[in-house]
């Protein structure tokens, strides 16, 4: 009926065919799946990946979930106060007395009852996570608004300035041309490890950049880059970037069926919400600092949840993709990599 | 003829917070436990994932997670010289159905009852005098103190991941808590929220004023956390659809985040939805339950035989069963007699609009169903009652939900309500306006109360429970007090132009939302004649039939009730575990 502008109406249809078709899958998840009875009943928690609390837990040494100043109880725990965490300890030490106990005092993810998915999921642990750096919890007493280091700069940069910067680098300063792994449009060659820009914001990319050389976020080769980098120089690459055009997302929900399960439904009982409630319907990234899926090489895709896993990226904001990453097995975070490469109608 | 199915332990009416609490804990203890739900099963996923889940018209507008009203209601009069009549749709409160009740569409807010609250005749009596009560109120304290429940506030802070920092451990004040917070014997196990713009303005204006603002505890996980049952939850993504509707992502604590998956594990725990509860059956002398009768999905009547009977319905619902049944001696505020429906309140709310200059951007959307900057300056008994002639108190703040599409719309007074005049005020000040809210405690008095309606039924043809209730005069002199104190931080805020103080007034109105904090009906107590369940939530006259929940409270506090009803549920089913289940009657004689 109406075909005069064919990007805008593929984009469209798509919505309008994905958005029912979500809704008929979670009807049916719901109708069928787990029909009648049973319609009330957790999804069956099978041993999987370690939940982020066992390692700390197991090696005893956080008694309090977020308590103490350095407890990795969390993988994430950024910490309390200095006042709330020197408490700590001997508030734990005599926690409430006899019929709140089992539950409540020491540690508390393996207290857990039996059947609890904490407690399964101890057998497929990879070793011992890393404990992440803490990410300070702000006092309830600081209302002061807060804005990060690289936002000013990317708000005055030159795009011009940053494409200079792109393709021919600044080698006196350590300071790669990003076009030889990133593609001349921002677009990485499929099949590697590196990721695709183009369709990124400069607000995640300042911020990613950032992170590199603070070292909350590493990579051998972008942690030397970054540090190469000045505050401008940031903000200009950033905002280049960001001005050049994304691949179109095919209008297709295809793909391994976990990972598209995972993608717009999550997974109940892993407590694992959809990818799509941040990352926007089809991986197409959502906001100023929720980075697009769709069209990452699967490479890239892969080093970053298993840098997440491991505690090699840190920078996510308050360790979500960290919890969530140690919930998800290798298997499932390969098809989601597939799945979220084939997105683009450029990858194959 | 009711079918009759095989015998269990335990029946609990409702699926909510305290149903989640007390039928997990008697299951570990090796009970066959049986949870009616009458809504149905509501899962984070798929249930709750966007994008649908962020649906205004569905989840607020047309209360997707709140009681039919269609077919079940209340009806509301004043005094009883008035003719009661049904509420059509919810516009006072939004009591929950469906898997997780209340307990699942809640905004997170939360809070634990301060210890006044719990002695508050005569904690006031012993500091102002009794003259303080005016005569008409029937406020009476609790059979319990709060160092009582601390231990189990603890318990339901680490179920629920609260974020919070502490401002008295043990009795030890901390320099970055809220000062007047009552003493916790552990810090909250997550951090504070971070906060919107509008409330930062608020704690600065309030803080320069001398008051101590802080950012409010909620029950919104501020980081990934593994709870006390071994269940995650994740970070909140501040997106502001918490109040009427499911969290999408793990982080509002809920009975199906934070318990059910557990309990659902145990072989001798069941939940069945759909199941609608008429009555609790009794022997003929009335003095033991032999189990509760229910319409099942399928529209068939079931009796469900059970050694215990526990009452965790909607709080209110609780009282209207109890009448149904037979169970307890109705209050009669003629007679000043019985006890069962005795002493409702609700909550008194306030407000003060602020209006922005155009420069000050709110950004009303970024915001969560419990993030705010509050105080607690004038809440319980923080402040010196003496000269204003009042008992009770509450909090204020400010509190940024979100700016939904279609409930959001802020216009100074005297805007016309449609138009193009309308449209203007709309686009100058929505992206401009807040509001301080006002939180506070609520006396009863014998006038206030609940009873079963002589004229309107329900779908099953049941009497509908009928309220009874106005403010008493107490409560309006504070309101009108806290409200002056809301307006003069508004004014010292940066950026207000206007502000528009809304005291309480008489009549309660039930077409404006006041909270869904509805309270009292089966009072807690240690005497008999003025309470329906003993220290222990125990019915005095059917041991066998407990109640827990918000109906328990004697009166109601400036706080929100959930931290409290988490409490109190621990504490009830402590003590079955520990003592009833060994040996079956009255825990206090």
């Amino acid at each position: 009926m109406m075909q005069t502008n064919r990007m805008g109406m593929m984009v469209t249809v798509g919505l309008m065919i994905g958005l029912p078709v979500i809704t008929l899958v979670a009807t049916g998840y719901q109708m069928v799946g787990l029909g009648g009875e049973g319609l009330i009943r957790p999804t069956a928690v099978t041993p999987r990946a370690a939940p982020v609390a066992a390692p700390a837990t197991a090696a005893g040494a956080a008694p309090a979930i977020g308590t103490a100043p350095a407890s990795p109880a969390q993988g994430t725990s950024p910490s309390t106060s200095p006042t709330a965490t020197s408490a700590a300890p001997s508030a734990v030490a005599t926690a409430p007395a006899a019929p709140a106990t089992a539950a409540a005092a020491g540690g508390t993810a393996t207290t857990a009852a039996p059947a609890a998915p904490a407690a399964a999921t101890q057998g497929t642990a990879p070793a011992a996570l890393p404990a992440p750096t803490p990410v300070p919890g702000r006092s309830a007493l600081d209302f002061s608004p807060s804005r990060p280091s690289w936002e000013a700069p990317l708000q005055k940069a030159d795009a011009k300035m940053g494409q200079q910067l792109a393709s021919a680098g600044r080698p006196a300063g350590g300071v790669q041309a990003c076009v030889a792994c990133h593609g001349a449009q921002g677009v990485a060659a499929p099949g590697g490890i590196f990721p695709t820009l183009a369709g990124l914001s400069g607000e995640y990319m300042a911020k990613q950049l950032t992170d590199y050389r603070s070292g909350v976020r590493n990579h051998p080769l972008m942690t030397a880059i970054a540090k190469g980098m000045t505050d401008d120089e940031i903000g200009q690459v950033a905002k280049y970037y960001a001005s050049l055009p994304a691949q179109a997302v095919a209008p297709k929900l295809s793909g391994p069926e976990s990972a598209r399960k995972l993608d717009v439904l999550g997974e109940n009982g892993r407590a694992l919400p959809a990818c799509a409630n941040c990352h926007g319907v089809q991986g197409q990234g959502e906001g100023p600092l929720l980075p697009r899926l769709a069209g990452q090489p699967k490479g890239y895709f892969i080093d970053q949840m298993n840098a997440f896993r491991n505690g090699q990226r840190q920078n996510d904001d308050v360790g979500v993709m960290r919890a969530f990453s140690q919930r998800l097995t290798p298997e499932e975070i390969d098809a989601l990599g597939t799945y979220y490469e084939g997105m683009t109608t450029a990858a194959k | 003829m009711a079918k009759t199915l095989p015998a269990v332990d335990v029946a609990i009416v409702g699926g909510g917070w305290t149903g989640a609490i007390i039928g997990k804990e008697l299951a570990a203890a090796n009970q066959r436990v049986v949870v009616l739900e009458r809504g149905e099963a509501r899962w984070p996923s798929p249930d709750f994932q966007g994008p649908n889940v962020h649906d205004e018209l569905k989840y607020t507008r047309r209360h997707a997670l709140h009681q039919n009203a269609a077919s079940e209601t209340y009806t509301f009069r004043n005094n009883i010289d008035q003719k009661a009549l049904p509420m059509r749709r919810w516009q006072f409160a939004y009591p929950g159905t469906h898997l997780g009740g209340a307990g699942n569409h809640w905004s997170g807010a939360y809070y634990r009852f301060d210890p006044t609250d719990f002695n508050i005749r005569s904690h006031y009596t012993e500091r102002y005098g009794a003259k303080i009560f005016d005569a008409d109120l029937t406020s009476q304290d609790w059979p319990m103190s709060y160092d009582e429940l601390e231990p189990y506030f603890d318990r339901f802070d680490y179920l629920i991941g609260a974020s919070g920092q502490a401002g008295n451990l043990k009795g030890q004040k901390q320099a970055d808590g809220n000062p007047f917070e009552p003493w916790r014997s552990r810090p909250y196990p997550n951090p504070p929220m971070k906060v919107p713009f509008a409330p930062a303005l608020f704690g600065a204006a309030a803080k320069g004023l001398g008051y101590h603002p802080y950012v409010q505890p909620s029950a919104l996980a501020t980081r990934p956390y593994v709870n006390s049952e071994g269940l995650h939850m994740s970070a909140c993504v501040y997106c502001g659809f918490c109040s009427n509707f499911g969290c999408e992502h793990f982080a509002k604590a809920s009975p199906q985040v934070c318990i059910l998956p557990v309990a659902m594990k145990m072989e001798n725990f069941e939940i069945r939805t759909g199941a609608h509860v008429l009555k609790v059956e009794l022997t003929e002398d009335k003095k033991r339950a032999r189990g509760v009768s229910y319409v099942d999905a399928a529209g068939e009547e079931v009796f469900q035989p059970a050694e215990i009977v526990v009452m965790c319905a909607f709080s209110i619902n609780n009282v209207r069963l109890l009448l149904l049944s037979g169970i307890g001696k109705p209050f009669d505020p003629v007679t000043n007699t019985g006890v069962v429906g005795r002493n409702y309140t609700h909550q008194t709310t306030s407000g003060v609009n602020l209006f922005f200059d155009e420069a000050t951007n709110i950004n009303p959307f970024m915001g969560a169903g419990a993030v705010a900057v509050t105080m607690d300056d004038f809440s319980a008994d923080n402040f010196d009652h003496g000269p204003h002639g009042f008992v009770g108190g509450g909090y204020l703040q400010i509190q940024v939900v979100s700016g939904a599409p279609i409930g959001y719309h802020p216009t100074p007074k005297g805007t016309p309500s449609w138009g193009s005049e309308w449209k203007k005020q709309v686009k100058r000040y929505y992206n401009h306006s807040a509001s301080i809210t006002i939180t506070g405690s609520a006396q009863p008095t014998r006038g206030t109360y609940l009873s079963l309606d002589p004229t309107y039924k329900d779908a099953w043809g049941l009497p509908l429970l009928r309220i009874t209730y106005d403010f008493p005069d107490n409560d309006i002199r504070m309101s009108a007090f806290l409200t002056e104190k809301g307006d003069e931080i508004g004014r010292a805020m940066k950026g207000v132009v206007r502000t528009e103080p809304g005291p309480r007034k008489k009549p309660f109105t039930a077409t404006s939302y006041q909270s869904t904090h509805l309270t009292g009906g089966t009072a807690i107590g240690d005497d008999p004649n003025t309470s329906v369940v003993n220290r222990y939530g125990q019915v005095w006259d059917v041991p066998n039939v407990f109640v827990a929940g918000a109906s328990l409270f004697p009166q109601n506090s400036g706080y929100n009730p959930t931290g409290t009803v988490g409490a109190t549920a621990y504490w009830i089913v402590e003590k079955i575990k520990a003592d009833y289940l060994r040996s079956p009657g009255p825990l206090v004689t």
